[in-house]
């Protein structure tokens, strides 16, 4: 149902991470929120991180099965098929439609969750315009 | 946070969710039925059953970990519109309750400080968590932790001490001649159906613990058996207050008064008890609200942005992230709620048909667990209620039979429940069939424009949000477009 187009996931978090660090909006939004957004994708088992750094994804980065710390903080936790990662990332499935499908899991405090949600937002809007 | 600490997180938003400064209402709504020992039944019956509903809703989380509960079990279980009645039904129960709610506190705060006026108090107890959460603030963990835990030590405590310096009852008070004091055992019998359906109220909020999961690992064990854990908790907690309460006041008195506790306190420390009861419930409260408009205004925005409520519920605050259309959406009609309850002194009504529409509500939560056993039986499920399928199929059809029975059960109140259940309903009924209209309405329009005029559309609409920011709205985004070009997207 919501197939990605061409790219593989670690492709469409870097196409990501560049409309994130060049979003006045998404940089308001970030301001003090320094997160390690794990990505955790259920079917293939991979995991990548997203580490925001002083209002920009300053990291794309492989993580290994046990190269987080669980009890982080500013660990955000999102995990889904892969399918739904890319979808996600690339701004083809709001993630609170994901939530609600029951298709994304995100383990959190509950502001970081209506943070993502509004980062989301705003890379949805920036895609239309 | 993890171990043990994590567990004591999940219990205190359980128990703390549903220990609102309500439930001594309704408790005093029981003793309006019944005599003491015959509440006590009814409170560890509804204890028991909501222990087992909430295994169910355990093995509901631990298949859809952190979703927004009730909308993505029932849309699983039931569909689209089954579960949109619910919802809105649901919903409609969390503003009438939170009008309930701050006119008990008004009430308590007239009884420790007669002077204050009770509207512009309710008012202002409503704006202020209002305006935390619009702030973007969010009450600490342990801060919750011990707030719950605080209010839950003060009633156990209080409980004891009641009983020890008993009253009224103080030979025969386990003796249950002493406590039937009118009504015998068939009487008893037949109210306690409803006196069990109306003491669900007593544990109702348990399940907002569901999406605050740290970690996956939490849905396998920890979230599931969190909940029955505060219900029972929560029932020792309200049995002893029972108790200690109809040990120092008449059932007359405790039924006379929607805040029993101020009494209750008042008898047992002097003068000092009524600011006791205000802290109580001044803690009850504030974590109650904070979360409940937090969790409730996350539904409405996830509503909003399936396209089921109108894109203005799913503003964004760009500073905080904040969803400001929900919040203010959600305070306005708790406001309104308030002023009903306030003008109407409906109170108990209230809480009545709270009862009825939460019975229904489980008693879905209850079917749905078996309807996707059936339907999914390879889906994951980390945890699986240890309650047998058949004593399922017996709340199943129980639950609404005693929502159904608290309708008709409050003595003096002829009517006006089923009646205003009946409007909750029907208006439940009409936003879905508003939201699924509108739904269609703009698939149809998806369907039929071109590609590049709906671009353009959606591309006037983001002018008009920028222009609007220009105004002095910067801090606002519209959910409007988000909205919309999920239904383009899908």
């Amino acid at each position: 149902m919501w197939a990605s187009q061409g790219l593989d996931l670690p492709g469409v978090l870097h196409e990501f991470q560049s409309m994130f660090n060049c979003d006045s909006r998404v940089e308001k939004l970030t301001r003090n929120w320094d997160r390690f957004v794990l990505l955790d994708s259920t079917d293939t088992g991979e995991k990548w991180a997203l580490v925001v750094r002083d209002r920009q994804i300053t990291d794309v980065q492989q993580v290994e099965a046990n190269g987080y710390d669980e009890d982080a903080d500013d660990l955000v936790h999102l995990q889904a098929d892969e399918d739904v990662l890319k979808d996600i990332f690339s701004g083809r499935y709001d993630p609170a439609r994901a939530l609600v499908d029951g298709s994304l899991a995100v383990f959190s405090q509950d502001r970081d969750k209506v943070k993502l949600e509004a980062i989301a937002f705003v890379m949805w809007k920036k895609k239309l315009s | 946070m993890k171990g043990l600490r994590e567990l004591f997180f999940y219990l205190s938003v359980g128990a703390g969710m549903a220990l609102a400064t309500s439930v001594f209402t309704m408790i005093s709504g029981l003793f309006e039925v019944a005599s003491s020992l015959w509440v006590v039944l009814g409170v560890v019956l509804a204890g028991a059953f909501c222990a087992v509903i909430a295994l169910s809703v355990g093995e509901l989380a631990s298949m859809y970990p952190s979703a927004p509960g009730i909308r993505t079990y029932l849309k699983m279980a039931f569909g689209d519109q089954s579960s949109l009645i619910l919802v809105y039904l649901y919903l409609i129960f969390v503003v009438v309750i939170a009008g309930m709610e701050s006119y008990m506190f008004a009430r308590v705060v007239g009884a420790v400080f007669p002077a204050a006026p009770t509207v512009p108090t309710v008012l202002g107890l409503l704006l202020f968590v209002m305006a935390i959460n619009l702030a973007g603030f969010e009450l600490p963990r342990t801060m919750q932790m011990l707030t719950a835990s605080g209010c839950i030590l003060v009633i156990l405590v209080s409980g004891v001490l009641g009983l020890a310096a008993s009253k009224l009852e103080t030979a025969g008070l386990w003796a249950a001649g002493g406590l039937l004091d009118s009504g015998g055992s068939a009487e008893g019998l037949m109210l306690l159906p409803a006196l069990a359906g109306m003491a669900v109220f007593l544990y109702m909020g348990f399940e907002w613990v569901t999406p605050l999961g740290l970690r996956p690992s939490s849905y396998q064990r920890k979230i599931p058996w969190s909940m029955p854990v505060a219900v029972a908790i929560l029932a020792l907690t309200y049995c002893l207050f029972t108790l200690g309460a109809a040990s120092q006041l008449s059932r007359p008195s405790i039924a006379g008064t929607p805040v029993p506790q101020v009494l209750y306190f008042g008898a047992l420390y002097g003068p000092r008890g009524p600011y006791f009861a205000l802290a109580l419930s001044v803690s009850a409260i504030f974590s109650t609200f904070n979360a409940g408009i937090m969790g409730g205004s996350r539904l409405i925005f996830a509503l909003s942005r399936e396209g089921n409520l109108p894109g203005w519920c799913a503003r964004r605050s760009i500073r905080t992230g904040a969803p400001v259309g929900a919040i203010l959406l959600l305070g306005v009609l708790a406001m309104a709620s308030s002023v009903l309850v306030v003008a109407n002194q409906a109170e108990l009504l209230a809480a009545v048909i709270g009862a009825s529409i939460i019975c229904f509500v489980y008693g879905a939560f209850m079917l749905a667990v078996l309807v996707l056993r059936r339907r999914k039986p390879q889906a994951r499920r980390p945890f699986r209620t240890p309650v047998a399928a058949p004593v399922q199929w017996v709340l199943v059809a129980l639950l609404p039979l005693m929502g159904l029975q608290i309708l008709v059960s409050q003595p003096g109140a002829g009517w006006a429940p089923a009646a205003g259940a009946a409007v909750c309903l029907v208006l439940a009924v009409l936003l879905t069939r508003r939201s699924l209209w509108a739904r269609a309405r703009r698939a149809a329009a998806a369907a039929a424009a071109p590609a590049e005029e709906m671009s353009a559309e959606l591309q006037a609409e983001l002018a008009a949000a920028l222009a609007d920011e220009a105004d002095g709205l910067s801090d606002v985004m519209t959910g409007e477009i988000g909205g919309r070009s999920a239904a383009v997207d899908s």
